[in-house]
């Protein structure tokens, strides 16, 4: 049980803790990373819950402001392997919960 | 012929006898001879022969006489008897006496009426009278032909222009044919406007590819415990930067794959951080810079070998011509779209000399470069400097050979220490300590050093010669001379001209140079075309003053060995070689092409180097050619020659031209010919008196001709 409660606590600290977002990898310019990063922590805060409105969110702010095509992944648990055009990947998590993952590629 | 048709006949041809001769009447109307035929081509009688003849000429009728056997011989006698013969309308062939049983008399009687008609040739014409029945028929289908032809024609013409109308007929087909009356257009309606036959043009695509956009692949995966692990492990880094509060942290929170090439890259900077100190420390640069010569001796092998033993071997056979052989050429990178424009040998180091670059154009300028070049490394300059404005002259001390004096276009001068690298100028004048206010045209190093320190002396277009003095921190400087544009003689070239500058007008000076012998007189060279002589000690006029330049002098240049003689070259193409005693030129020379600089020979009293703007470089030798050049060689292949410098030492020639590349040439033995000394007399003196020689001569040439 001391453990579970440990466990617990910690996790209760972590995400205390993490309340920010956390790029893990991306290769878009400054400026660029800024706004995306915002794009998705404000849509991540709007839809907690729903991880399927939360993507469409992302999803259509990123198309109005760099152009078409953007896919987005959300949620706690996926891996993936994208081909996507260079200058045009974010991969970030954010609030210790879920991880967003928006490329631009060609169809 | 109206009413008459021609029959289809083919013409009869005249039929010829010859036995007989046939008489066809034109008329038609019989014509019987009284006498045989046959007897009348021998006849005399004048009748029947003219009847004859008359039928001869159109029916060319033979000409032979044919006797028939049976032909009566008669003697002469009775030819030449004269035989009258009557025409009469009686056929004498016709019965006179035929009779007719009358049945009413019952008795025989004489019938008078007998037929005198007799027929001797006879042929069907095809004539036809236009009363006859066959004429009347031929002409109605004649008629009746040319009805049809009529109503043919108009009916292609009614087609013709309901078709120009734009109601063609039906078909494309029809074109070609006759209209025919009798057939009715199958479809009026389905008329077709030319214009809609053209050719279609076949759709063509065509299609341009452009670049994919760069594309990457990502791989990963995303799980509860991985997020987890990469905000501890952000955390830990925060942690770590903030123990090192002294550096500041590099911003943005990378991650775990981003991480990786960061540290190796600081690394590196601290590696190389670590290793500045032994390869920028004193004793390596020495190191690379003698592994740098070696290696540049090592490339440039056989054009150090042609410095030192070359001799052009013709020289020994040709007499007064010689060669020039390049060796080296000097570029710097900075200096690489400026025109090179001053050039000084330095008088301690052999093989060191400065050049200067900037720009001689007035809308064309530039920052400027000063750069000192070793022979022994002719790829990258020993000491290189960037100026602000364009360096147009400079020069180096005799004494103190770091010292380097330069003028810009801004008129400023500079002092450059050429030990010191990096460092911009230890002295400048400014516009606040008197700097001029044209471009500076030439500087030069007094050669005893003043009371109060180092001094050089500048002149400038705006018509200050002045002398400037290294104190100890700063530049002072001394109008040694103003240079007035003389009134007098400006109302001579004007010719009654108003002279419009007033008189304290200055004139620019251009170039100048110091008397070898007295260290006080010098020549300045003008904008306008003449030459001052004048001195440091006064500084009221000018003592002499040397006409004969149009237009400004580039350069002036006393001779190394004797004191009275000086050189002046400019923009008029001619090079004037001037007695300093003397207003005219002892001799000129016209080169065809501005004339950039010109520099006497260090060792030889007669000979000289003129560099025009045609690229080429011309070496005078006055004691072997007082009129033409020994040596006229083309340099550069393109660009103007600015500059040119004897080596103090060697027999080799700088030449600079206005991109920026200085050439250095050889001189081949016959353009260095030198008086030996020996125990009478020095090779200065021998010199000198050869000078003087060629002086005397020209002297003598120009009183015989004027």
């Amino acid at each position: 049980m001391a453990d579970v409660d440990d466990y617990r606590k910690d996790m209760e600290a972590f995400f205390k803790m993490a309340k920010y977002p956390l790029v893990r990898q991306t290769d878009m310019s400054a400026e660029m990373r800024e706004e995306a990063v915002d794009v998705c922590v404000t849509a991540v805060e709007k839809h907690q819950t729903d991880m399927e409105k939360c993507t469409q969110a992302i999803k259509e702010a990123l198309d109005r402001k760099f152009g078409p095509r953007w896919h987005v992944i959300a949620g706690n648990y996926f891996s993936f392997e994208i081909t996507h055009e260079c200058k045009n990947l974010l991969y970030l998590s954010s609030e210790g919960l879920q991880a967003c993952l928006s490329g631009k590629c060609e169809q | 012929m109206p009413g008459i048709v021609q029959k289809a006949f083919a013409r009869k041809k005249p039929q010829i006898v010859k036995e007989t001769a046939v008489l066809k009447p034109a008329n038609g109307a019989t014509y019987t001879p009284t006498v045989p035929a046959a007897t009348l081509p021998s006849s005399p009688n004048p009748r029947a022969k003219a009847a004859v003849s008359a039928e001869e000429v159109p029916q060319q009728v033979f000409k032979e006489v044919v006797r028939p056997e049976t032909q009566l011989p008669l003697s002469e006698r009775e030819l030449g008897e004269e035989i009258v013969k009557t025409l009469t309308a009686t056929n004498p062939s016709a019965p006179k006496n035929v009779v007719h049983f009358n049945m009413r008399d019952r008795v025989f009687k004489l019938d008078p009426m007998v037929d005198q008609l007799a027929q001797h040739y006879s042929t069907d014409g095809y004539l036809l009278h236009n009363t006859s029945e066959e004429a009347k028929r031929q002409l109605e289908q004649a008629k009746a032909a040319e009805e049809a032809a009529a109503r043919y024609q108009t009916e292609l013409e009614r087609v013709q222009q309901r078709r120009e109308e734009g109601v063609g007929t039906a078909s494309v087909g029809t074109d070609s044919e006759p209209p025919d009356d009798s057939r009715t257009l199958r479809n009026q309606f389905n008329f077709s406007d030319r214009a809609a036959q053209t050719a279609v043009q076949p759709p063509r695509d065509r299609g341009t590819a452009t670049e994919p956009p760069p594309t990457a692949s990502t791989t990963g995966s995303c799980s509860m415990w991985q997020i987890y692990d990469a905000y501890i492990e952000d955390q830990e880094r925060q942690a770590a930067a903030e123990e090192q509060s002294s550096r500041p942290r590099v911003g943005g929170r990378k991650g775990g794959a981003a991480g990786g090439p960061n540290a190796t890259a600081v690394d590196d900077a601290t590696r190389r951080g670590g290793g500045t100190g032994p390869m920028s420390s004193a004793a390596m640069g020495r190191v690379a810079r003698v592994l740098e010569r070696m290696a540049n001796q090592n490339t440039f092998a056989d054009v150090s070998m042609d410095f030192r033993y070359w001799d052009d071997a013709a020289d020994g056979v040709r007499e007064a011509e010689g060669t020039l052989l390049p060796l080296w050429r000097f570029t710097a990178e900075k200096g690489r779209h400026k025109a090179l424009t001053a050039l000084c040998w330095s008088s301690d180091y052999l093989d060191l000399f400065a050049a200067g670059y900037g720009s001689y154009g007035f809308l064309k300028q530039c920052s400027g470069l000063v750069a000192c070049f070793s022979l022994k490394n002719p790829s990258y300059p020993e000491f290189s400097c960037v100026t602000d404005s364009g360096v147009l002259c400079l020069d180096l001390h005799a004494q103190h050979p770091n010292l380097l004096a330069v003028g810009c276009y801004d008129g400023s001068v500079h002092v450059f220490d050429i030990r010191q690298k990096g460092v911009r100028s230890l002295y400048s004048a400014t516009a606040q300590t008197g700097k001029h206010t044209d471009p500076v045209w030439q500087v030069r190093w007094a050669a005893a050093e003043g009371q109060r320190g180092l001094q050089f002396f500048s002149v400038s277009t705006d018509g200050r010669f002045t002398l400037w003095t290294l104190a100890k921190n700063e530049l002072i400087h001394q109008n040694i001379l103003e240079l007035h544009a003389e009134p007098s003689l400006a109302a001579d070239a004007a010719d009654g001209w108003e002279d419009t500058s007033s008189p304290g007008s200055l004139a620019g000076g251009c170039c100048f140079d110091f008397n070898q012998g007295q260290d006080h007189l010098f020549v300045v060279g003008t904008e306008e075309g003449r030459i001052h002589e004048c001195s440091t000690a006064h500084n009221s006029g000018y003592l002499h003053t040397y006409l004969g330049h149009h237009m400004s002098v580039y350069s002036v240049r006393w001779n190394r060995l004797h004191p009275r003689f000086f050189l002046s070259c400019g923009a008029d193409w001619t090079v004037r070689l001037w007695d300093s005693r003397r207003a005219q030129p002892v001799l000129v020379f016209d080169l065809g092409s501005p004339v950039g600089d010109v520099a006497w020979s260090p060792h030889a009293a007669t000979t000289f180097a003129a560099a025009t703007e045609e690229g080429k470089v011309h070496v005078f030798d006055i004691s072997q050619n007082s009129i033409e050049a020994l040596c006229e060689q083309r340099v550069v292949t393109q660009g103007r020659l600015t500059k040119v410098a004897f080596n103090p030492q060697h027999p080799i020639l700088l030449v600079g031209d206005d991109r920026g590349c200085v050439t250095c040439v050889k001189l081949s033995p016959n353009l260095r010919r030198v008086s030996q000394g020996d125990a009478k007399q020095t090779a200065k003196e021998l010199e000198v008196a050869k000078l003087e020689k060629v002086i005397e001569v020209a002297l003598k040439g120009m009183s015989e001709a004027g």
